[in-house]
């Protein structure tokens, strides 16, 4: 989400003569490929090389970073051709392109270069942000495609991810970092890489040279409920420190909360804080109010009322900006945001953090990387919000936020002076209990004739379920709201045409606080079924559809789910005059499962029923205290899950006496 | 004064309280719409100059935000590319405040190329910026002028859209001595103030329209265009220093333009590689058809689907040499080669021009290049026309492309001739699904084999999905989802391919599979719902649809179950035969005993690609109806 630039501290910088030779700069591929394809090369895209390079020069103008990334991959399949024939390289506003070459060999050996003028260009003059992109020319199937380019870009060096792990195995990899030899990186390799090295015998004018080298990385799993970037394997490398002036831990997070803070509060003009105090004076925030209170009045009022545009350009940040003209950058709205919240004398913290899901926080090792996502903690209520996620609200952030670790900045006062002080700690997810959704279903069946019947449904959602509907339902065109609403009678069938619909609670100052509510009837025969003169109440079904989960080979990536949760159901039917009902103990269900370390059940799915003359009560639980299922629990997992699928097939026989 | 006070006591968030009246009168008018044009005009002036037709626009449109989300307009932007040239843009917004508008103009207007487009490499640029300061009740103003760099592409205009507008005008100032003349589509009963007058030595033309219909967003719709009302003026001539010069009017106008962007292409000697190819590809073939066929599949499986559509390139088809080299190419490409190759092999065949299934026009109505939007070869076999579009795979030579279905193909015979001819509507038998099913009853788990026939467009989906899935688990998954029987805890195994991937013959597959606790048991009583397929259901409308829709092709489905009757067990009851008919559709679901056995057969016929609305509540009836039958299950007593 946000980029964060530095300017290169001046220090770091020590030009000498002895220029550094530059290994990218005349990068180029061997003028006679030799790949060597085997038979077993049978995957639709097999890679046969991977090679990254990531080299720091200092020159007289400063530090500069140099990338080279060349691929070639072996595609046998019409679909791998389609899918890898076209090639779209973006670069950003400080890059220069030193070469690109790409060419296609024949699985004959002949090989075909692409001409230099049909590599093309595109630009976005607002970003600065430039585009190569190219097809590859003669592909058959069988065919090698490789190309590879080398740029010149402004420096990243306080923490970057590289991906050495694809959709598709490779043969081949490597990834080389170069910088002059007083510049020291750190790595860390993910998920099963090899650790990265220093070359000892590397000694080229004063540079070192760090390696990882793979003979094969099988592609990536393709699992459903899989976190794939998260599980990738990756290395992160950063510049630690500069032995030539003695600087350390460069890219440790002690400056980075500094500058965070700086860009929040001490960068602004007090003309702006002016503003920003009579902005939030107009909004009229009662003075008596507890925190909690303040807070959604402020976020809903700013969340409503400012817009957000995905452009990283600095006047969209700046308050005068903002006041005029009612839109701004991401960064922009946090920071004004934040200022907001400092006017409304609220204690908070500003939370950098990453998305579980693609990149978890690594709390020990520090990085530009994992900051890439705010939050706002407020440690009077322990609760967080996300500034820029137009639907998460105080309480509610990211699910893919938490139940990880982030950067916790706090401002601390020296003499007249303040900054912020980071801290790693752990962000909490949402008890399951909080994620709930609880369901009433009456049924009445149609006095005459039990092949109709009557259902009075009454849904309550709370937590992460409600945070689709409650903070946005007021933004919505009348039709999407209604549509909305009816989706929470008739997610059970959607051809419920939904009589006497209620919603309760929907009001965006509610969420977090009142759960969800809606209340509908239907009169349907969607459940009822015939067999000879025999009713088939499909009572399994007015629980909705249920996910089936399969029998797969042995599970390797943990299965990710979100968030843990809850469901509370219960239906109650009358069994109509005349008739006797039977199969009644199949709704009889038990699976309890648990997993780590304590006996606390983890998954849970358990139905009942209760009999009371003609009055039938049946009630089901399920819940789900993990959101994260390592692949040794998968079957408990999948066990209790198709316990819901096999509830919802359940059918009772209605027999006339 | 008070009152004021009171408001913004009771809406401590609602700082700008202020509405103005226009605000007040239209939110009354359209309270469910974000959104109105109150001004939407498009001016167009066509002039002679130095013996060329100059065209140019003006476009003014003007907003008024009714809702709390009137943030969501704060991004917008104007296309443009080499066509259509675009300059003075301008765009403000009005907020209302102190009983007055105040304006503030927007400044910044970005210039990007447009990457998001269908084609991977054209001139589509962008002009991008923001309005400021957008709330409800606020309003925003955008002109700018274009130039049409092609008096052919002659903008018209239509009348309506999914936001009402207030006033909408068309206007064309045409030099006098243009001839010109008027396609109207949808517009009859259409209330639409018109006006023409001369002045100077131009005719001005303006329509102007109070009341302009809107619609809603529906699922599978047909598009805007199929039903609002539309004005193309169409330039017949105009006169130049050597007389006058014809430009359209009718379709062999239009032929002899794309005649002229067509007549250079091929010219060159055929690369020998391509010759031998040809030479290999038709070697054992006896018949023209069949070398053709052989050509064309060739085409389809190695040409690759990359479109570069830069200025007249998206109009004119590349070298075939270029094409067989490169081993892409968009239609017009695809066409070029085929044309080259079959020529190559001795056999006659023909630059086609078509729309696709999404453009209401035909040649016959207005003969524009509006009416098309694609390029085929057509194969002429004494009577029998055969329609060759090689951008995709797995199409035999007998089925046109689904998306041409029923459209004019305007086949190039020569140089000067033409022929307008449609393309069939494939009958749904051609596409159809046939599955034979032998089960039988374990333990309260239906278990059995399957045999499925898949044909036509059909198979051609089928086998897109299963490229995108080749990997087993893929596979497992494509199938359980594509081959459900029951419900989801059908499974399974076994699977054979037969004709994978084959172009003419049809794809089959067997297989073994199980339902879990899919037979009910019930004392002395097995209850089976021998209705394993309920696809159908998923095609009922929404009540309030009014748009008619398009469904891809005609379809049929033949399920036919056996299911063995268990030892001990007889049958007790079977549900009533269905039968259904009509000429858009029909279906049949019937049940016999025979031999131990129980038969079941469920046939459907969907005779129709597009569905118009007044059928719509008749085709929800036929779904419920058969639904009806789906309920009933079949009683086996010990």
């Amino acid at each position: 989400m946000s980029k964060f630039i530095y300017l290169i501290p001046l220090l770091l910088i020590q030009y000498t003569a002895t220029a550094q030779n530059i290994e990218s700069e005349n990068y180029d591929w061997d003028e006679k490929p030799s790949f060597e394809v085997i038979d077993t090369d049978t995957a639709e895209t097999v890679g046969l090389k991977k090679y990254i390079i990531r080299e720091f020069i200092v020159d007289e103008t400063g530090l500069f970073e140099y990338v080279v990334e060349h691929t070639a991959m072996l595609l046998n399949s019409d679909n791998a051709i389609e899918r890898y024939n076209k090639v779209t390289l973006p670069f950003d506003v400080s890059t220069e392109v030193i070469a690109t070459k790409a060419r296609v060999i024949s699985p004959e050996g002949e090989i075909k270069e692409l001409d230099q003028s049909d590599i093309l260009t595109a630009e976005d003059e607002e970003t600065g942000d430039s585009y190569q992109y190219f097809a590859f020319e003669g592909i058959k199937t069988g065919s090698i495609v490789e190309y590879f380019y080398a740029l010149r870009t402004y420096p990243t060096y306080q923490g970057t991810r590289v991906f050495l792990q694809y959709t598709f195995p490779v043969k081949d990899i490597t990834f080389d970092l170069y910088a002059p030899s007083y510049l020291i990186f750190d790595f860390k390799s993910y998920n099963g890489l090899s650790e990265v090295e220093l070359d000892t015998l590397y000694s080229e004018n004063g540079a070192s040279h760090w390696f990882v080298h793979e003979d094969y990385v099988p592609a990536t799993p393709d699992e459903e409920l899989a976190d794939i970037n998260a599980n990738r394997k990756a290395l992160i490398y950063k510049l630690d420190r500069n032995e030539a002036n003695g600087l350390k831990e460069i890219s440790s997070y002690g400056g980075f909360s500094e500058d965070i803070y700086g860009f929040m509060f001490t960068d602004l003009e007090k003309s702006d804080c002016k503003k920003i105090a009579k902005y939030v004076k107009k909004l009229n925030i009662d003075d008596e109010l507890d925190d909690a209170k303040k807070i959604r009045l402020l976020e809903d009022h700013l969340k409503d009322n400012i817009h957000v545009v995905q452009l990283y350009d600095p006047q969209l940040n700046k308050v005068d900006f903002i006041l005029d003209n009612n839109f701004t950058s991401e960064k922009g709205f946090t920071r004004f945001f934040a200022n907001c919240l400092k006017e409304l004398d609220i204690n908070f913290q500003i939370v950098l953090t990453s998305d579980r899901t693609t990149l978890p926080f690594d709390p020990d090792f520090e990085g530009a990387t994992f900051l890439r996502e705010y939050l706002f903690y407020f440690p009077g209520i322990k609760q967080y919000t996300a500034p820029t996620y137009l639907i998460s609200r105080l309480g509610y952030p990211p699910y893919e936020f938490t139940d990880n670790y982030g950067l916790f900045i706090k401002e601390v006062t020296l003499g007249d002076y303040q900054t912020g002080i980071g801290k790693i700690k752990f962000i909490d997810p949402i008890p399951y209990k909080d994620n709930f959704d609880k369901l009433v279903v009456d049924v009445t069946f149609d006095e005459s004739n039990p092949d109709k019947m009557h259902l009075k449904i009454d849904h309550t959602v709370g937590g992460y379920y409600a945070m689709n509907i409650q903070p946005i339902l007021h933004l919505l065109e009348e039709k999407d709201a209604q549509e909305l609403k009816e989706g929470l009678i008739d997610f059970i069938n959607e051809d419920f045409e939904v009589e006497n619909l209620e919603m309760m609670n929907g009001e965006m100052n509610l969420f977090g606080i009142e759960p969800l509510q809606a209340k509908g009837e239907v009169e349907t025969d969607a459940m009822i079924e015939k067999a000879g003169k025999k009713y088939l109440f499909k009572i399994g079904e007015l629980i909705g559809p249920q996910m089936e989960m399969y029998q797969e080979k042995k599970r390797v990536l943990p299965v990710s789910t979100a968030y843990g949760h809850h469901y509370d159901r219960t239906i109650t039917f009358t069994i109509p005059d005349g008739y006797s009902v039977e199969g009644l103990e199949k709704l009889v269900i038990d699976n309890q499962k648990s997993v780590g370390e304590n006996d606390d059940i983890d998954f849970y799915f358990v139905s009942s029923y209760k009999q009371e003359g003609n009055k039938v009560t049946v009630s089901i639980e399920e819940y789900y205290t993990q959101h994260y299922i390592d692949p040794e629990d998968y079957e408990k997992y999948r066990s209790v899950i198709n316990c819901a699928a096999d509830f919802n097939k359940i059918t009772l026989v209605l027999v006339a006496n | 004064m008070k009152g004021l006070i009171v408001c913004v006591a009771l809406l401590p968030l609602s700082i700008f309280g202020q509405f103005s009246e226009e605000y007040t009168t239209y939110k009354a008018k359209y309270p469910e719409k974000d959104m109105i044009y109150l001004q939407r005009d498009l001016e167009v002036e066509v002039e002679i100059e130095d013996d060329e037709l100059k065209v140019t626009s003006r476009n003014i449109e003007e907003t008024l935000l009714l809702t709390n989300r009137a943030q969501f307009f704060t991004e917008d932007e104007i296309s443009y590319s080499s066509f259509f040239e675009v300059d003075n843009v301008e765009a403000s917004s009005f907020q209302f405040d102190k009983k007055k508008y105040r304006e503030s103009k927007v400044r910044d207007f970005a210039h990007k190329d447009d990457l998001s487009g269908m084609a991977f490499h054209d001139d589509q640029r962008i002009i991008s910026f923001r309005y400021s300061n957008l709330q409800e009740g606020s309003k925003t103003r955008l002109s700018y002028d274009e130039e049409i760099k092609n008096p052919r592409f002659l903008p018209g205009f239509v009348f309506g859209g999914y936001f009402p507008a207030v006033k909408s005008t068309y206007t064309l100032i045409v030099d006098k001595s243009i001839e010109l003349e008027f396609y109207k589509y949808n517009m009859d009963g259409f209330e639409v103030q018109q006006s023409k007058e001369e002045k100077g030595g131009s005719i001005i033309y303006t329509w102007t329209c109070t009341n302009e219909p809107t619609y809603d967003i529906e699922p599978s719709a047909v598009s805007g265009r199929f039903f609002l009302p539309q004005i193309f003026p169409v330039i017949l001539s105009y006169p130049t220093s050597e007389g006058k010069k014809k430009l359209l009017g009718s379709p062999g106008d239009l032929y002899n333009w794309y005649q002229e962007l067509v007549s250079e292409v091929n010219a060159a000697e055929p690369d020998p590689e391509m010759i031998a190819l040809v030479e290999e590809l038709t070697a054992d073939k006896t018949t023209d058809l069949e070398k053709v066929k052989s050509i064309y599949y060739w085409a389809q499986q190695n040409i690759k689907y990359v479109a570069y559509e830069d200025g007249l390139g998206g109009f004119i088809p590349r070298e075939a040499n270029d094409i067989f080299e490169k081993k892409f190419g968009d239609c017009k490409d695809n066409s070029s080669i085929m044309k080259e190759m079959l020529k190559i092999a001795g056999i006659d065949s023909h630059l086609t021009w078509i729309g696709t299934r999404d453009i209401p026009y035909s040649y016959s109505e207005i003969s524009t290049p509006f009416v098309d939007n694609h390029m085929i070869i057509t194969y002429i076999d004494g009577e029998d026309h055969y329609f060759l579009d090689a951008t995709g795979r797995f199409l035999p030579i007998d089925l046109p492309s689904g998306f041409i279905q029923g459209k004019e193909a305007m086949i190039g015979i020569d140089a000067e001739n033409f022929e307008i001819y449609e393309v069939p509507e494939v009958d749904g038998e051609r596409n159809a699904f046939i599955d034979t099913t032998e089960m039988r009853i374990e333990n309260g788990d239906v278990v059995g084999n399957a045999h499925a026939i898949i044909k036509g467009y059909l198979k051609q989906e089928y086998f897109h999905g299963l490229e995108q899935n080749q990997t087993e688990e893929q596979k497992e998954w494509f199938y359980r989802e594509n081959f459900r029987k029951g419900n989801n805890k059908f499974e399974l195994t076994n699977l054979k391919e037969i004709n994978k991937f084959e172009y003419e013959k049809d794809f089959e597959i067997k297989y073994d599979f199980s339902i879990k606790n899919y037979a009910i048991q019930n004392e002395n009583e097995y209850y089976i719902n021998l209705n394993l397929s309920k696809q159908i259901s998923e095609r009922k409308l929404e009540k309030e649809d009014k748009i008619d829709k398009e469904f891809d092709y005609k379809r049929c489905g033949k399920y036919h179950t056996i299911l063995e009757i268990p030892e001990g067990y007889s049958v007790d009851y079977l549900p009533p035969n269905v039968t259904i008919d009509n000429d858009l559709w029909d279906a049949s679901i019937q049940y016999e005993e025979k031999n131990g056995k129980v038969y079941y057969s469920y046939e459907i016929n969907i005779h129709f690609i597009r569905l118009e609305s007044k059928y719509f509540k008749e085709f929800n009836n036929f779904v419920n109806e058969l639904e009806s039958a789906f309920k009933e299950s079949i009683v086996l007593a010990k």
